[in-house]
């Protein structure tokens, strides 16, 4: 047990480089302070966002060596500018003080379960190498490339010859890799950096309940927390926390930079921590950039109808537009150095004609296979049989102003998939059974968010003046 | 009045909120009861394996041959280094696990039975040779580690370019185990899209370049058939091969070549010969 404990420790020295880094961040762009555990889980998000694209621009903009004492000191940047910084970030506002009954309860079976079962993951992670085929195919195989030529722009991408699977994809993560074993002066040794993709469920959790009882109040995030950590795809497959796939990172970075941008307050700084999440997500898989036009699409409709706000003028919007359109400029700018090869291509052209030739061709059984896929207990347990039911009965939560595009986001991005499936030359369902689960896990945050807010809507669908007038109920902000 | 409509509370009726509570519940019950025994079971699996240094942990994954093949691959093979890698036969995802142990040591794919109509033989052997071949293949010895002297004796200088197995190309005929006595006509088309030809043709039989000419001509079916591929007047082509009377087997790989620096390769395609 004691060098599992050793295990743990070495895991934990490297999620603790990022939290440092994201407490830093937060504090510079005067985030919210909120309790001590969901601080933490933000920071880990904002914290492999920030490092993981510093890396990536100073290495290919500037060419600067991908070694430690560059690793720590863009690490320890923000953190420096957060200890210079003379004002505090502003607490977040407190809300109830008091506790309802079996509230208390409720929150507390939520952190006990949601941290047996990080702790479990963590552990199973720290004492394994990768086992899991996208790890040892891209993610891992690419971190030792960079490690190996010091550069995100490794020779081995860059010309055609060398044998390397998807060269194109974005490596924010593998990036994120080469930093913890860098820092921790490890060899290749990969039980070092599992832990990095299994630290995304703890954080997942924690923004989960923040973000839900901002919503719907603390004993619906509760529930929803407890949903989440119960959800056995997010904790032990190969896509959540079980194994070495980006989809995991991806749905924090997504769900996380929506929810701040949705709940957050219409500043400038909100825009930029959204941004910074929405941004990673573009460097991290390729599924980033459109998830990030569409959290930014649904964010300016929402914003256009309840407060007849101009997009353009909300610094929110602003902001996290800027950012994206920038990470989206260095993702290009990297790729456009990397020939492709060695890269499956499953469609035909997109065309209104092939859309509906693939749909008549393809339309029934990709319907069966999500749904087989959706009514899996053994991935999703009673999620998806709950939630339609819940958004059904609770519709009036869904249309608040915060929770529009919480919804609209994730549903374009599934009709997108959905319309791309019909296009699949070959064998559909394969490509759909290795693939939905996974982009479910991709949207899993505005899900869970959906869930809660529906939950509201359902338990109390009218508040009169405790709505307008801006009192608090239930410690949800509105 | 109005104001007391607005000021009043809303909510849902008993029934609702028991049937929910009673169904979040059961939910919760059912989840716990599923998720909570898988904890203690990972974290005895977690203990157990902590103990493993990382050359244990991989011998468990990977076997004790793989492993012992690998380790003197990392011995032969400097880290900045760089190694062909060939597939022959070996089981599903066991070229990219070698690739992914062997990295940061670059390796260039020879070829894989997997995908069809790749190479398992390539024919020639690159101008400039890297020192060792990996090749992955089932049975006893899954990894194997070859000099390239060796793997290529006998073969001569051929570097076609880049593999792209996306190049639309056909051999129309002889078919795959074909009979055939006499001289043997080599046919078919090779034609990117957008009515790009394939620059060359280049046909080997039994590991040797024929030095047959390779007539060109337009295959107007091959226009029409084929979605988006262009003008096709250069896409056909034709070779009249004389196989070698000495023997009864053959082997035939066509090459087509780009003009950009990349290939298909479509064989091998075997067949007989009789007097």
């Amino acid at each position: 047990m004691s060098s599992l404990a050793a295990f743990l420790v070495r895991a934990l020295a490297g999620g603790m480089l990022f939290t440092a880094t994201g407490a830093g961040v937060a504090t510079v762009l005067r985030l919210p302070r909120r309790a001590l555990p969901i601080r933490l889980g933000w920071s880990y998000l904002l914290g492999v966002a920030y490092l993981g694209g510093a890396l990536y621009a100073t290495s290919h903009l500037f060419l600067f060596p991908l070694r430690r004492s560059v690793v720590l000191a863009i690490a320890a940047l923000p953190v420096a500018a957060a200890a210079v910084r003379r004002r505090p970030s502003p607490a977040a506002p407190s809300g109830r003080t008091t506790w309802r009954a079996g509230e208390l309860a409720l929150v507390v079976a939520a952190g006990f379960v949601g941290s047996l079962m990080s702790l479990a993951v963590l552990a199973e992670a720290a004492s394994s190498p990768p086992t899991d085929w996208d790890g040892r195919m891209t993610w891992c195989a690419q971190a030792r490339f960079i490690r190996g030529a010091r550069t995100v722009d490794a020779p081995v991408l860059r010309e055609a010859r060398w044998y390397v699977t998807h060269p194109r994809y974005p490596v924010l993560l593998p990036l994120a890799q080469v930093a913890v074993e860098e820092v921790l002066d490890a060899a290749e040794d990969d039980r070092v950096v599992r832990p990095l993709y299994a630290l995304f469920l703890p954080a997942l959790l924690l923004v989960v309940y923040d973000s839900a009882s901002r919503l719907a109040g603390r004993r619906i995030a509760a529930l929803w927390t407890l949903v989440a950590a119960m959800t056995p795809f997010l904790a032990w497959k190969n896509g959540g926390a079980g194994g070495c796939y980006s989809d995991l990172p991806l749905g924090c970075f997504f769900g996380g930079g929506l929810a701040i941008l949705c709940l957050g307050p219409r500043r400038l700084s909100t825009g930029l921590s959204g941004g910074l999440l929405l941004g990673a997500g573009v460097l991290t898989k390729n599924e980033g950039l459109p998830f990030a036009i569409l959290a930014l699409g649904a964010l300016a409709l929402a914003s256009t109808r309840h407060a007849r706000l101009r997009p353009w003028r909300d610094p929110r919007l602003l902001g996290a537009l800027c950012v994206v359109a920038a990470t989206a400029a260095l993702l290009f700018s990297w790729r456009s150095a990397i020939p492709n090869r060695y890269d499956d291509f499953f469609f035909e052209t997109a065309s209104p004609g092939a859309l509906a030739s693939g749909l008549a061709r393809n339309g029934k059984e990709i319907l069966g296979c999500v749904t087989a896929l959706m009514a899996s207990r053994a991935s999703w347990g009673f999620l998806w049989f709950a939630l339609p039911m819940l958004a059904a009965l609770g519709w009036r939560g869904l249309l608040r102003r915060r929770a529009l595009p919480l919804w609209i986001a994730p549903a374009c991005a599934a009709l997108v998939i959905l319309a791309a499936y019909t296009l699949v030359t070959g064998d559909v369902v394969a490509f759909v059974v290795g693939s939905w689960n996974r982009f479910l896990v991709e949207v899993s945050i505005p899900v869970f968010l959906v869930g809660a807010v529906a939950t509201r809507g359902l338990l109390c669908p009218r508040q009169g003046s405790s709505e307008r007038s801006g009192r608090v109920t239930s410690g949800a902000e509105g | 009045m109005g104001e007391r409509a607005a000021t009043e509370k809303v909510t849902p009726g008993r029934t609702t909120r028991a049937l929910f509570f009673a169904g979040a519940l059961s939910v919760l019950v059912v989840g716990l009861s599923s998720s909570l025994p898988q904890i203690p079971r990972k974290l005895a699996e977690a203990a157990r394996r902590s103990g493993e240094g990382l050359v244990e942990a991989e011998r468990r994954i990977y076997g004790e041959h793989t492993m012992g093949a690998i380790t003197e691959a990392r011995r032969l093979i400097p880290r900045e280094g760089a190694y062909y890698l060939a597939d022959a036969g070996a089981e599903p995802g066991m070229t990219t696990w070698v690739r992914y142990l062997l990295a940061p040591r670059r390796c260039e794919l020879l070829g894989t039975l997997k995908r069809p109509g790749t190479l398992t033989e390539r024919e020639g052997r690159p101008a400039r040779l890297l020192p060792f071949v990996v090749i992955t293949s089932h049975g006893d010895t899954p990894v194997e580690i070859v000099a390239s002297q060796r793997f290529f004796e006998g073969k001569v200088p051929f570097d076609p370019g880049l593999e792209d197995t996306r190049i639309p190309a056909s051999i129309d005929g002889p078919p795959d185990g074909a009979v055939v006595s006499g001289p043997l006509e080599v046919r078919g088309w090779c034609q990117e899209s957008g009515g790009r030809p394939c620059a060359q043709v280049r046909i080997w039989l039994d590991g040797v370049e024929t030095e047959a000419a390779v007539e060109r001509f337009p295959r107007p079916d091959v226009e029409h058939a084929v979605r988006g591929i262009g003008n096709a007047d250069r896409a056909g082509y034709r070779a009249t091969l004389r196989p070698d009377p000495a023997r009864t087997r053959h082997r035939l790989n066509v090459y087509f070549l780009t003009a950009d620096g990349r290939y298909r390769r479509l064989g091998p395609l075997r067949f007989e010969s009789r007097p």
